[in-house]
């Protein structure tokens, strides 16, 4: 008896654990990364370096996620960045906070 | 007046000591993903490290044994030989996890990647360990390690609400995917309850030659310093909880994490987390390799001493050289150090009532305690919180590696 309710209440956490809803959540939190990268590097808060490697792996992530469209934004981005163009930066930003 | 100071050097010690890799990268996460919610597993860590910490002292202050030392001499090297071997191994995962820790901080600085940086840091720690004096290495790093102070305040700049700070004192069911709530809650424990400082404490009482007027200083810098330590670790969830968590941000890696300090302190914020994390892990590197070969040591009973010359203690050096060696090895890998360092916490959980449980029976056999031999409620929290940590961690590590399949 004891065992199977265990049994039921590891199901019970997997479920909750596991599937779609997860991806969505990392997929979003992936995409907040790359703005607040974006924002932070405009405003000159953290260094060009960082920022490009930041977004990469974002980009990277966003490829493997639930929405793999995402990534290509994030990837123009981090392109836009490692040239230091501000401008496509923010124009790019600006498409992608919609 | 040495005396006081003393204390006050070990408070402030406590304090710049207690965050190290484990704690940032569990508390980042937690505070990102659940907001305040997870502060009650910090607060239950913190009262069992309190209880377990001045135990270890006041036991090698009465008993003038180290704790690894004692277990093998009362339960005979056959008893003793599983639980050290579990916990070196779950040393090691952590070493790697804490030299990954300092890679990516200067991976942050730089640019350059984590991985190339795992040989000059191991290099680095190897070199002060083996040129350093015990002194030199608890104080000097702890007291660098005040630098994380700045979590506490940026709690007070980004005026973070304190009614919803306080609720997060309560346990209570959390808001979506509670198979993680729970792996981050053991890993939380995991990494304030790590059995490496309580064994590192122990034998750093015997290196200082603590007699039995520091019962007292013993448990004054156990409560203090570790209930200041445990406020940096909240000051990370709450600071977390209010940068990260609006946005949606979950904390997977230590780039995320590296955003937390920027809206309290601008760019400044970028070299502060930068600054933290580096000098924390370099801090809890050094202790940790200290820990595990003052364990090899004790266990098979050669000499032992940070402040012997490494010719009268080779097998003591060599240990900790093999040690950070094979730690840095993990490094190269190339393995995310932040998801190295929350499954090393959680597995510090699974392995604790292994250190914890043979060490209490100690506390209490008056042969090595006399009058000193612990009280029913030091006895009940520990059991309580180590095999109840234990238990949750046995069933939420496989799901946290299922569940994220």
């Amino acid at each position: 008896m004891a065992r199977r309710a265990l049994v039921v209440l590891l199901l019970g956490l997997a479920a909750c654990s596991g599937g779609e809803e997860k991806k969505i959540a990392q997929a979003r939190s992936w995409s907040a990364t790359a703005i607040l990268v974006t924002e932070s590097w405009l405003s000159g808060e953290v260094p060009s370096a960082y920022a490009s490697d930041a977004l990469k792996k974002a980009a990277g992530e966003l490829a493997k996620g639930a929405y793999p469209e995402a990534a290509d934004p994030v990837a123009e981005l981090e392109l836009a960045v490692a040239r230091g163009d501000r401008e496509e930066a923010r124009r790019l930003l600006d498409g992608l906070a919609r | 007046m040495k005396k006081i100071l003393g204390v006050a050097l070990g408070i402030v010690t406590s304090i710049g000591g207690f965050l190290d890799a484990g704690s940032i990268a569990t508390s980042a996460q937690a505070g990102a993903a659940y907001g305040f919610a997870l502060l009650w597993a910090v607060l239950l860590g913190t009262v069992c490290v309190i209880f377990l910490v001045e135990m270890s002292g006041r036991f090698s202050i009465v008993s003038r044994h180290t704790i690894t030392d004692a277990v093998r001499k009362r339960f005979g090297f056959g008893a003793v030989i599983v639980p050290f071997g579990a916990t070196l191994v779950v040393n090691l995962l952590v070493l790697a996890s804490e030299l990954g820790g300092a890679c990516v901080a200067l991976e942050l600085l730089t640019g350059i990647r984590f991985q190339l940086w795992a040989l000059p840091v191991a290099g680095i720690v190897w070199a002060l360990l083996w040129l350093g004096t015990f002194d030199v290495i608890e104080d000097g790093t702890a007291l660098l390690g005040l630098v994380t102070v700045c979590f506490v305040v940026a709690v007070f700049v980004l005026h973070a609400p304190p009614g919803a700070v306080a609720s997060g004192f309560l346990p209570r069911a959390p808001s979506h995917d509670p198979a993680h709530y729970l792996f981050l809650a053991v890993s939380i424990v995991g990494a304030t309850i790590a059995p490496y400082l309580f064994l590192f404490y122990s034998s750093g009482a015997i290196e200082d030659k603590w007699d039995m007027s520091y019962l007292l200083p013993n448990r004054f810098i156990a409560v203090v310093g570790m209930s200041f330590g445990a406020t940096i670790a909240m000051a990370v969830i709450v600071v977390a909880a209010v940068t990260l968590n609006p946005h949606g941000i979950e904390v997977e890696t230590y780039e995320q994490a590296a955003l937390m300090l920027l809206p309290a302190f601008g760019r400044w914020g970028f070299y502060l987390f930068a600054a933290s994390l580096g000098i924390a892990c370099i801090g809890a590197a050094l202790e940790l390799s200290l820990a595990s070969a003052y364990s090899v040591a004790q266990v098979f009973g050669w000499q032992w001493g940070e402040d012997l010359k490494p010719a009268s203690a080779a097998r003591f050096n060599l240990a900790y050289t093999a040690f950070i060696a094979a730690a840095a090895l993990v490094v190269l890998a190339g393995i995310n150090p932040m998801k190295v360092t929350l499954f090393s916490m959680a597995i510090t959980a699974v392995v604790l009532p292994l250190t914890v449980l043979p060490f209490l029976f100690l506390m209490n056999d008056r042969a090595y305690m006399r009058e000193h031999v612990n009280g029913p409620l030091s006895n009940a929290v520990v059991v309580i919180t180590v095999v109840i940590a234990a238990l949750v961690a046995l069933v939420s590590i496989p799901l946290e590696i299922f569940g994220s399949q």
